[in-house]
């Protein structure tokens, strides 16, 4: 056993002490008794550093709380087939069609009726029916099990963007049934899983949540010897290292590579960082013929003798991220360790011993990674990066760092309500920490609300002779003769080229087209946002009030006088 | 064997372990109630690594009947 409830129990009064961030308001509404789930998922987030507070409804009581739950961060809605109606899992074998029929369409109009109250909250878990726990035999579906394929055929196509569907189908399996499940405290108290399954399925959501509250990883950074493929290239040659899908263990390493390479795909930055001779990388990335990952798909390659931590820390501050966003694998021990030590915000996985279950291992951490509403920017992103380190190599040349940003050809591209972009609008919230001035998450379902409801949310898109940089700016800014900026955030692959000033101007300007004449606007201190605590003075607004986490400002368009910056050119067309 | 029930149950139960003694049962704790038990029944079979039957696990109301249980289940048969 991995981990007791005893120690779950034992560890939360620390963990609630110790996490100081803002509160995650997590509901929970089920048809069925759920003792330890709260616990698990207040675990579960905790040790991500989610400050999470749960709460769990009434029993039986989903369809009715639903009208009721607001501000909540996120709602876990756990509706069991068994106890769909009262006893359902012996009684459905006995029902008739047309019974089955009403009963199905009365669960999807609750269904309809629940996601639709549930509009309003970021995050809606709902978990997918499973018949496992009642089911008969492998060569014929009972009614039951017919009923929750037919259900699941519903709520798969849901396509609610604030609703996730757990599909517990995996977590039972992944336990088996007789793990998953203990039928004696089902008939004492209609309570139907154990602690494991409700750990395992803390663990599955804790990705979707992190995610949504800015906490996912987003960048893998992988060893090489042993661990992109087998063997020492120092020591055993070019020749010998293996990762050839046609022998045993080369096998287990191209496996690995392709699911870095699906992970790179789906917006996560790949970096290599390894003791090793530079050229000899090189030549294997570039020219090795069973190498599935190849130079371009890296953001960055620390191939030399330094220490690890030193590369792992210069990884960060070159790729502008957090220690605490990545992940390291490495098959030494002793590398391991040391990092572990020094810098302990990097997440490290330990290559396998038994290196079959190697694969496995880098599925699991691929969960880490979840990105919610994944969107074409993330492909790009490892380009972009790349490209930066290009821009930074120039940057060297230049005296003054004017001369440096006139000479990159800088361009803005802004959009006003672009729908098209609310998928990568909702990332921008979820994912920027740094040059976000209020640091507000906000869901895709959120995003599209603030469209329909009048607000004006500009987007910019940069470029430069060396690429683009994509969709990398967002403001929301309320309607109203007085406007209020409710979020302004710039991904932080763009720091430091001024786009913020003239993207400002032309939110000005497009403001006073609209007939609003005044701006209030504010500075919310996390910890993470210092460079941007005097942004606004900057921009010469007023500060009507300060305390130590807020800083108020105002500002009327009419005195405002645009911010002189002459080498970024402003595009509104589509390129 | 007796400090290890008494704490699990102080932790699933939330009291401290020296207020357990003989006459602790789910009728002078509040807390422990018939959804309490479920978790106080996960804890303590995990911590000693037994099972109980449907018949114990519905007699284990009182702190010196779950002490008696768990010897039981413990002893070699």
């Amino acid at each position: 056993m991995e981990l007791k409830y005893k120690d779950v129990l034992k560890a939360l009064p620390d963990l609630r002490k110790n996490i100081t961030d803002k509160k995650y308001y997590v509901k929970i509404l089920s048809n069925i008794t759920l003792t330890l789930l709260g616990e698990a998922v207040e675990y579960a987030l905790r040790t991500e550093g989610i400050n999470a507070n749960i709460s769990t409804g009434n029993f039986d009581n989903i369809v009715q709380e639903s009208v009721n739950v607001k501000d909540y961060d996120c709602v876990i809605v756990f509706c069991e087939l068994a106890n769909l109606v009262d006893s359902l899992y012996y009684r459905a074998e006995l029902l008739e069609k047309p019974e089955i029929d009403s009963l199905i369409t009365k669960t999807v109009n609750d269904m309809d009726f629940i996601f639709n109250n549930l509009t309003e909250i970021p995050l809606v878990l709902f978990s997918a029916f499973s018949s496992l726990p009642f089911a008969l035999s492998a060569t014929v579906e009972s009614k039951y099990e017919m009923m929750g394929r037919k259900l699941n055929e519903y709520i798969f196509q849901s396509t609610a963007k604030n609703v996730k569907i757990i599909d517990i189908n995996k977590i039972i399996a992944a336990l088996s049934v007789e793990n998953s499940v203990d039928y004696r405290f089902f008939y004492s108290s209609r309570s139907l899983y154990t602690f494991e399954f409700h750990r395992l399925y803390a663990c599955a959501i804790a990705p979707v949540i992190m995610s949504v509250t800015g906490k996912a990883k987003k960048v893998l950074v992988l060893d090489c010897d042993n661990t992109l493929w087998k063997g020492t290239v120092g020591e055993d040659g070019l020749k010998k290292i293996e990762m050839s899908p046609n022998t045993t263990e080369g096998l287990i390493f191209t496996e690995v590579q392709h699911i870095a390479l699906s992970l790179m795909k789906k917006g996560v930055l790949l970096c290599v960082c390894s003791k090793n001779n530079p050229d000899d990388v090189d030549e294997i990335l570039q020219t090795h013929p069973d190498m599935i990952l190849r130079s371009e798909h890296f953001a960055i390659k620390k191939i030399n003798w330094t220490d690890k931590v030193t590369n792992l820390k210069e990884i960060a501050s070159e790729l502008n991220v957090s220690a605490e966003s990545i992940v390291y694998v490495d098959d030494s021990q002793f590398e391991i360790g040391l990092v572990n030590q020094f810098l302990p915000e990097i997440k490290t996985v330990l290559v396998p011993e038994n290196i079959y279950e190697y694969p496995q291992v880098m599925k699991k951490i691929s969960e880490l990674f979840y990105i919610s509403g994944h969107s074409k920017e993330d492909e790009k992103r490892t380009k972009l990066y790349s490209d930066q380190k290009m821009r930074n190599e120039e940057k060297l040349k230049y005296d003054k760092i004017d001369d440096y940003l006139s000479s990159l050809g800088l361009k803005l591209n802004i959009t006003v309500n672009e729908k098209t972009l609310i998928p990568r609008m909702s990332q921008l919230t979820q994912k920027t920490n740094q040059f976000n001035l209020t640091t507000k998450r906000y869901t895709e379902a959120e995003i599209e609300k603030f469209i329909d409801t009048g607000y004006f949310l500009f987007c910019f898109s940069a470029s430069d002779r060396f690429g683009d940089y994509g969709v990398t700016g967002l403001s929301i800014i309320s309607p109203g003769d007085t406007a209020l900026i409710d979020t302004f955030l710039m991904s932080c692959r763009v720091i430091g080229r001024e786009l913020e000033f003239v993207f400002f101007n032309e939110i000005v300007h497009n403001l006073r087209k609209h007939n609003v004449r005044e701006v209030e606007a504010q500075y919310v201190r996390t910890g993470k946002n210092e460079q941007v605590s005097n942004f606004y003075d900057s921009l010469h607004f007023i500060k009507t009030s300060e305390d130590a986490n807020v800083k108020n400002y105002h500002l009327n368009l009419k005195v405002f006088e645009d911010i002189q910056i002459d080498y970024i050119e402003v595009g509104s067309d589509g390129k | 064997m007796e400090n290890r029930i008494k704490e699990v149950m102080a932790i699933v139960l939330q009291i401290s372990e020296s207020e357990i003694n003989d006459k602790t049962s789910m009728k002078t704790l509040t807390h422990w109630d018939s959804i309490n038990h479920i978790s106080l029944i996960t804890a303590l079979e995990q911590e000693f690594t037994v099972r109980f039957n449907y018949t114990e696990m519905a007699a284990m109301v009182s702190y010196p009947i779950i002490r008696e249980t768990v010897m039981k289940k413990l002893k070699p048969a």
